[in-house]
């Protein structure tokens, strides 16, 4: 990790030495590949042969699998997840567990293959905010909860992210 | 046998400015040489939002006796003490930049403009990264101090930042892990499951008898919000180690310095400096 004011590449001895020795390999390389070019065109025949036969058995084999989750199937898991976790709902519960000194700032919610809260709260004392993660960490309906950075200056201002799980978990 | 040239590390804190030289050989890398120079109380104080060096002439006075009892003097890599960015754990989608996801994520929540941060990120495997941003006016006060004192600044690190590079390097020393990387004036808590960095904390450090009966709170709290409360192992870095390593076994809990010097015998212990962990 790197800080400076004026971060700067460092490129040392052993940098250039590096550098250089790649620049012959790649000379090489490329005299070797015009060298071969004739050669992978007779082969490239044969190849458009095989990967026509290839393809033609993998068609066969998708016809005979399972389906995987499809467009259709991620877009029904969102819906359900709507429906399972409406926002007013996820508010309601996620505010019951702030202390009096604790409130919430703003609030965006994500549903994906899981209900995602990104929460930035803001505390009147230490103390709560403390209170406040407890009763998140001890909550079945809140999973995976990530405090995000704290500000200790006066009030505490932090963000969290966390899972909603509902009622269901 | 020596690969490379010693690499010289200067950490701040609020009350010394430790040196040390890192020497990087076949058989890995180590510290050498530890120094440690007092600093007048009020000299440097680790803020997030103004310039930490108050008093500069004594700061520069104290790294220019350091480059010259570890005998070196050039390339410096500058250590922040804890308190003066903030860090986030986040996970970039897959078609951003981590930094530029970082800095989009993190800069939202600073307590000063966007464009004065300066953002980083170390990779924690997969799309999980740790995000820092320190304001550009704190790295260059430290940076100023460095080039008074005749030393060139060829990268800025985070103290607590370093020490998890290295305590990743050597892996959670079980299941559930919880490491407090000690500063001055501020004390930083990590917390890991299933050996990846679930949680980072930092907060304002409250020395005194009653520091580790608040720690040992703080370190079950971050080890539940990881995902596993109980009983973590708890590897402890930085200034006051022994007395807290101490103080936490006699509550119960099961806790050892991070990392021991090995051999040698430094006018400072290893343990006491958080962001030796770059050497590990």
């Amino acid at each position: 990790m790197d800080l400076s004011s004026h971060p700067r590449p460092r490129a040392g001895t052993a940098d250039r030495v590096f550098l250089a020795t790649s620049c012959l390999v790649f000379l090489a390389a490329a005299l070797g590949a015009v060298s071969a070019r004739d050669a992978a065109n007779r082969a490239q025949a044969a190849a458009s042969e095989a990967e026509r036969m290839a393809a033609a058995a993998e068609d066969r084999i998708r016809s005979l699998s399972p389906r995987g989750p499809s467009v259709a199937d991620a877009l029904a898991t969102r819906v359900a997840l709507n429906a399972e976790a409406p926002l007013p709902r996820v508010l309601a519960d996620l505010t019951a567990l702030m202390p009096d000194a604790v409130r919430l700032r703003s609030l965006s919610v994500e549903y994906g293959d899981e209900v995602t809260l990104d929460a930035a709260v803001e505390a009147r004392t230490p103390e709560a905010w403390d209170a406040f993660l407890d009763r998140l960490a001890s909550s079945r309906r809140f999973q995976a909860v990530t405090p995000g950075p704290e500000r200790r200056e006066g009030e505490i201002r932090a963000s969290l992210r966390m899972v909603y799980r509902g009622e269901t978990s | 046998m020596g690969l490379l040239r010693p690499r010289l590390y200067a950490g701040f804190d609020a009350t010394a400015v430790v040196g040390a030289t890192l020497a990087r050989t076949l058989g890995g890398r180590r510290f050498e040489r530890l120094r440690r120079v007092p600093l007048a109380s009020g000299a440097l104080v680790p803020s997030p939002l103004d310039g930490n060096v108050r008093d500069a002439d004594v700061v520069r006075e104290a790294l220019q006796r350091l480059a010259a009892e570890l005998g070196t003097r050039g390339a410096v890599s500058l250590v922040l003490p804890d308190g003066t960015a903030r860090a986030a754990i986040l996970e970039a989608p897959g078609d951003v930049a981590p930094a530029d996801f970082a800095r989009f994520r993190l800069t939202a929540g600073l307590p000063y403009p966007a464009h004065e941060a300066l953002v980083d990120v170390l990779p924690l495997g997969g799309r999980r990264i740790l995000a820092v941003a320190v304001r550009r006016s704190v790295v260059e006060s430290y940076e100023a101090a460095a080039a008074a004192a005749g030393l060139v600044s060829e990268r800025v690190e985070l103290a607590p930042v370093a020490a998890l590079e290295g305590l990743s390097r050597l892996g959670p020393a079980s299941a559930s892990t919880v490491d407090v990387i000690l500063g001055d004036a501020f004390v930083s808590i990590a917390a890991w499951a299933e050996g990846e960095l679930r949680v980072l904390r930092s907060r304002r450090r409250e020395a005194g008898p009653e520091e580790a009966a608040r720690l040992q709170i703080e370190i079950a709290r971050t080890a539940r919000l990881a995902g596993d409360g109980l009983d973590p192992r708890v590897r402890v870095a930085g200034p006051g180690v022994g007395t807290l390593v101490r103080e936490l076994r006699r509550l119960g809990a099961a806790a050892e310095p991070a990392w021991r010097s090995q051999g040698e015998t430094h006018p400072i212990e290893a343990e006491e400096i958080p962001w030796l962990g770059v050497g590990l």
